[in-house]
């Protein structure tokens, strides 16, 4: 549930009425006018508007009578003459065009043996060559209600360059670049629905995937990976259907859609939740956690052929004391899948690897304490006593303390996001509004504190997007009144932790996020 | 309506013909109708829409729905017709026609009442480009996006220029006589 202003909730009435805003949408704009009666009294004179409206309409005109019967007769014999007109036409344009034949053959004879007679180009002719992409020139997308109305913008590493490519009134949310970094999916309600569209990266050539009078929404936000699959060539979404009372969606469908929006694709269908939808790196299989709607203890983890065939429950052999936490791993090679389980018995959490058809699990690490990720024989852990802590497969530890520069460190928080390459991006928290910035390779030999001064937001929170090449993360700090994004370049900050990152302001708004970096192929 | 069907119009069957005009008919009739806010008006912009889109139907590529196109073919109509009648005379002398015309008629005697005529006031001071999307959402109840594509505007101006109007009619509103 996100709380919105005063402003956002007249642009959501608004929005409203016009059958633009999402289910959630229309959930936070309810709780709004739960607690505000000035909006709640706005609200009902725009429906009072509305129902006069249609009353006065229907008063006025349902009670005239159709088209008088003269209309078919008329429209009849204006046909016949404009059909007439038309063979006639056909028959000057077929002698036109025999005519236009001749003509053109004897120009065409005459400029090919023109230019057979110089066929050799001339050295200064200019040649249009595309320059390619330079390393240091990629974008990264977000979505923001800088100017009031949720749009995607792009721009650069240095902060340059803010561009909205959207640009209309309707919601605009979730950029997603293709692969190839040429073209960016998002998401917008401009058509009733939130609907899947394409774009190019500049803005140009939208077109929409996605039709269904439901709401779409790609799965990036329920995911540690792009929808895109990694061959470019499709995209997985949900749909949500929610009922009039419910909070949560009564149905919720995953779906795959080529990027011509056609070969729509279900891929799990039900009264259910689902995360961690994961291509599989050869773009033949996703993998993602379902479990009954709001029971996470019901977690398994599927399987299944970008046909919707050969569904697989990869953990029907865990035991049943065993759930799942909210991640899995492909192996690089595909073949199989890492994910991690807590036993709610004893406690214990266990590493495991499985074939893609569930009929093989082998136990690859394990520990006493909360394990968030592994990779490569590393279990990196999370301990009660605000430490990261991560466990190599030779036995060797080495741990850190995220709020060390916390005076006091109670109350504090902190979090950690891997990126898709193995490296740890570390925040810590200060109960007086303090944010400080780790970075720490995959098995935490090396940790390095990125700035030297920490980054200021009370009652704030940091959202981290990881460059696809890992030399860049985009920090997003969100407080009540403000949002920035803080781009960091790694290299240059462990070397000198002195350098100001790039701040991007984006003022106030509950919109304003949703980090996209556009991969350099 | 499937492209067989368009194909028999295109050739000029008349059977065809009949069949898309009787389909239609009273839905560009009501569109009509509620924008032009005359019967009879709303009698020749019905003829003079099919004639001009059986004339232009080798254009129709199917990237609207046909009923869409069509509506879009009535919107233009109207509008020209409205603005023929801007040109013979002031808007005000037509509105004050129109009542004085629909005062006549006893099944109009629902608007009779103090407040509604205050509401027709404000709707018909209101601009075509304002006015006519609030009749296509209001009465003939067009989703945002089928209105957009009836009008040829982005989604995002429809909806500015809804609001712009429900603003517009609740300021003029409120200057009502009680």
């Amino acid at each position: 549930m996100t709380r919105i202003t005063h402003k956002q909730a007249r642009r959501y009435m608004r929005a409203d009425l016009d059958g633009l805003l999402t289910a959630a949408q229309r959930r936070d704009l309810q709780t709004h006018l739960d607690e505000c009666e000035a909006c709640r009294l706005d609200s009902e004179a725009l429906a009072l508007l509305t129902a006069r409206l249609k009353s006065n309409f229907q008063a006025r005109w349902d009670t005239q009578h159709g088209p008088s019967t003269n209309v078919m007769a008329n429209v009849q014999s204006q046909t016949r003459r404009i059909i007439m007109s038309k063979r006639i036409d056909f028959a000057f344009n077929i002698l036109g065009g025999v005519a236009a034949l001749l003509v053109l053959f004897f120009v065409v004879t005459s400029v090919i043996s023109q230019f057979q007679k110089k066929s050799t180009p001339a050295a200064n002719e200019t040649q249009v060559v595309a320059s390619p992409p330079q390393s240091n020139e990629r974008l990264l997308a977000l979505t923001s209600e800088k100017d009031g109305s949720a749009e995607i913008y792009i721009t650069r590493t240095d902060g340059s360059n803010l561009t909205n490519l959207t640009n209309n009134d309707a919601l605009d949310l979730n950029p997603a670049w293709s692969p190839d970094g040429k073209r960016i999916a998002f998401e917008s309600n401009r058509a009733a629905f939130t609907q899947i569209y394409l774009m190019n990266a500049d803005g140009s050539n939208v077109t929409q995937l996605t039709y269904d009078e439901i709401e779409h929404e790609m799965t990036m936000n329920y995911a540690q990976s792009s929808p895109w699959s990694p061959d470019g060539s499709h995209l997985l979404f949900f749909q949500r259907l929610y009922s009039e009372k419910e909070s949560a969606p009564s149905l919720v469908e995953l779906y795959s859609i080529d990027i011509n929006g056609e070969n729509k694709v279900m891929l799990a269908s039900g009264n259910i939740s689902l995360f961690d939808v994961a291509w599989s790196p050869d773009s033949k299989h996703i993998a993602f956690i379902a479990s009954e709607s709001q029971n996470p203890e019901t977690s398994h983890i599927y399987v299944v052929d970008t046909d919707g065939s050969n569904l697989n429950d990869i953990t029907k052999l865990l035991h049943p004391n065993e759930r799942l936490p909210n991640s899995n791993y492909w192996s690089p090679n595909g073949e199989s899948i890492i994910f991690i389980a807590s036993n709610k018995k004893n406690g214990q959490w266990t590493v495991y690897e499985s074939n893609l058809d569930g009929s093989e699990l082998t136990k690859k690490a394990g520990s006493g304490k909360t394990i968030q990720s592994w990779q490569n024989g590393n279990s990196f852990i999370v301990g009660f006593d605000n430490s990261y802590t991560w466990l190599r497969s030779d036995g060797t530890t080495n741990t850190m303390d995220p709020l060390e520069k916390c005076n006091p460190s109670n109350n504090g928080g902190f979090g950690a996001q891997r990126s898709n390459n193995g490296n740890f991006m570390i925040n810590g928290y200060c109960p007086n509004g303090d944010f400080w910035f780790y970075w720490a390779n995959s098995d935490g030999t090396e940790i390095k504190q990125l700035l030297n001064s920490p980054i200021h937001a009370k009652d704030g929170s940091a959202f981290i997007a990881w460059s696809h090449d890992d030399k860049f993360i985009a920090i997003t700090i969100s407080s009540p009144d403000q949002t920035d994004i803080y781009i960091l370049n790694i290299e240059e900050s462990k070397k000198d932790p002195s350098i100001q990152p790039v701040k991007i302001s984006l003022g106030a708004g509950s919109i304003n996020f949703n980090i996209s970096w556009q991969p350099i192929p | 309506m499937d492209s067989h069907w368009l194909e028999q119009c295109r050739a000029g069957d008349s059977l065809a013909i009949e069949r898309l005009v009787q389909t239609y008919q009273q839905a560009v009739y009501r569109l009509a109708l509620s924008i032009l806010d005359d019967s009879d008006d709303a009698d020749d912009a019905t003829q003079e829409v099919f004639v001009a889109a059986l004339r232009a139907l080798e254009s129709f590529r199917g990237n609207a729905s046909f009923k869409t196109w069509l509506f879009s073919i009535t919107v233009n109509v109207c509008r020209t017709r409205l603005h023929r009648h801007k040109r013979r005379g002031s808007l005000r002398q037509i509105l004050e026609s129109l009542f004085a015309q629909n005062q006549a008629h006893p099944e109009n005697e629902a608007i009779q009442s103090e407040s509604d005529s205050a509401l027709w006031q404000a709707i018909h001071a209101l601009a075509d480009k304002h006015r006519i999307p609030v009749i296509l959402r209001y009465y003939h109840d067009l989703p945002i996006a089928e209105i957009a594509e009836t009008l040829g505007v982005p989604v995002g101006t429809v909806h500015s220029r809804l609001n712009h109007a429900r603003e517009r009619l609740r300021t003029l509103l409120k200057e009502e006589p009680r």
